[in-house]
């Protein structure tokens, strides 16, 4: 009894303690987008604008973009996003963008992750290289720090099937 | 992990297996992303509070969903399925077309049909195609045409269902097919080789949809009450199949090829083996079914014994796999060609030849 009681107070005081736990969910601001290009007629020209995602029919290329902020006054590392990719969307081979990031796949749900050329699926007889339309995750290891007020985007396409 | 739950998780695994089996689609232009669905987005952030030694890694971040509805494609394909132009006589009746409706949209969808028979411009040698008599009197642009019911391929009269529009026309979920039959007569006196040809129209019901532009956008039209978008084919699938009239005949015609006598010269006398060709000749356009050539032997020869060749391949003189026989009780040839397809322009032949000796 007496154990337990000294063990929620120390946990207490940790928490207490740690004022980076309870400022964590505000240090950075993360925002999805799913949108589209567009054709639209700017001065009797044809011209590609980003727009959110309307007409979703099958065959439509969805751009997927997350934007990351520093709101803190503190500096990040080890920044990495992961995004999964929808059962009913087919990504698009080549299109993951990201500056300073390594980009990595998954084919399994997220189990495992690996670059694009030793990203392996299992078959019957082994392995295979995974197919760009089996990937189900992509996951970007943002290589440099990400220091206060600094903001930066990732993202990629994919087709709806 | 307990043994009951590991069988738990192959049982499901395997039911996984078979449900994926049985919802991989069959059609080439298969799609996946059913109409009405909503496609959800959310990402992860995992990152550490300050530098080096110092950094604290932080509870990941979970950004806003960002989440669409599926918008329904309305997408029909009608394709004629029939290999070559259907041969008809003049006059003729209850000549049948056979189209296959697909909808290969993402939505459930309701087809109407129509028929156009020889549509403009029609082309200066074609003829004019009527609707089965029997099935439509009146001619009209939905009439003679017929639902594939019982399963069996090709039109069963009695057993595949009349088109009633309004009535059953095709629901096809996305993917689904339905075959098509298009009964016709073809009107007395139409020259040899001429085409008839008639045009099926397969438009969807959803208002509005039918005829538009390509990606013109129907709000809350739908399945599910998503947006239903005009896919290119204009809510609206067409394709034309052909008639054409068959001056087939077939004409035979035997000629002594050789003639070889015991010592060595070409006269007909006892003892002299007689080598006989026989050539059955197609000519117009269409396919004669079941052809057999039977061959009695002249009074006073014998047949020489494996003597028989189709296309300059020998045929055995039994009744076996190969098309030729030797039938001992009516002294002659019988040589089974079996289905023979001609063209207006090309014709066929099969050329037979065989032996028989002086008596």
């Amino acid at each position: 009894m007496k154990m337990t009681r000294l063990l929620c107070a120390s946990a207490l005081l940790l928490s207490l303690l740690s004022p980076s736990v309870q400022a964590a969910a505000g240090a950075i601001k993360v925002t999805s987008l799913a949108e589209t290009d567009v054709e639209v007629m700017k001065a009797g020209k044809k011209e590609l604008k980003r727009l959110p995602v309307t007409k979703a029919v099958p065959g439509t290329e969805v751009i997927f973009t997350t934007r990351f902020e520093n709101v803190s006054d503190k500096t990040a590392t080890g920044v990495t996003i992961n995004n999964p990719i929808a059962k009913e969307m087919e990504y698009k081979a080549g299109s993951a963008f990201g500056a300073d990031c390594e980009i990595v796949f998954s084919a399994d749900d997220g189990k495992t992750f690996a670059a694009v050329e030793s990203l392996k699926i299992k078959v019957a007889e082994g392995e295979r290289n995974a197919l760009p339309r089996e990937y189900t995750n992509v996951r970007w290891i943002y290589k440099g720090q990400l220091a206060a007020g600094k903001a930066s985007e990732v993202g990629f396409r994919a087709v709806i099937k | 992990m307990s043994k009951s739950l590991k069988i738990k998780l192959l049982s499901r695994a395997r039911l996984a297996w078979l449900l994926a089996f049985l919802w991989m689609p069959q059609a080439s232009w298969a799609v996946s992303a059913i109409a009405g669905s909503t496609i959800s987005n959310v990402a992860t952030l995992g990152y550490s509070m300050g530098v080096g030694a110092a950094a604290q890694v932080q509870p990941n971040i979970i950004s806003n969903a960002t989440s669409f509805v599926v918008a329904e494609l309305i997408d029909p394909r009608v394709t004629w399925q029939d290999a070559l132009p259907v041969s008809v006589n003049t006059p003729g009746v209850n000549s049948v077309l056979t189209f296959l409706l697909t909808n290969a949209g993402n939505g459930q969808e309701v087809f109407g049909l129509a028929r156009s028979n020889a549509p403009a411009p029609i082309p200066a040698t074609n003829f004019v195609p009527v609707n089965s008599v029997l099935y439509d009197p009146a001619n009209t642009p939905t009439g003679a045409i017929f639902l594939e019911t019982n399963g069996v391929p090709g039109f069963q009269p009695g057993l595949d269902t009349p088109y009633t529009p309004g009535v059953n026309d095709p629901n096809l979920a996305p993917n689904a097919s339905q075959i098509i039959y298009l009964v016709s007569d073809t009107p007395a006196s139409v020259a040899n080789g001429s085409k008839g040809d008639v045009l099926l129209t397969a438009s969807s019901k959803t208002v509005g949809a039918a005829g538009a532009a390509p990606g013109t956008a129907l709000p809350g039209l739908g399945q599910g009450g998503s947006i239903a978008v005009v896919g290119k084919t204009r809510a609206q699938a067409l394709s034309t199949g052909s008639y054409i009239t068959s001056g087939l005949s077939v004409v035979v015609t035997k000629t002594i090829l050789s003639v070889l006598d015991p010592s060595g010269g070409v006269l007909v006398m006892p003892g002299a083996i007689v080598t006989y060709q026989i050539v059955a000749a197609l000519t117009g356009a269409g396919t004669a079914t079941g052809l057999v050539i039977n061959d009695p032997l002249p009074a006073n020869t014998t047949y020489v014994p494996a003597s028989m060749t189709l296309a300059g391949v020998a045929l055995t003189d039994v009744a076996d796999a190969d098309a030729g026989q030797f039938i001992a009780a009516s002294n002659s040839v019988s040589v089974a060609l079996g289905n023979l397809t001609s063209t207006a322009v090309a014709g066929v032949s099969a050329v037979i030849t065989l032996r028989a000796k002086i008596n």
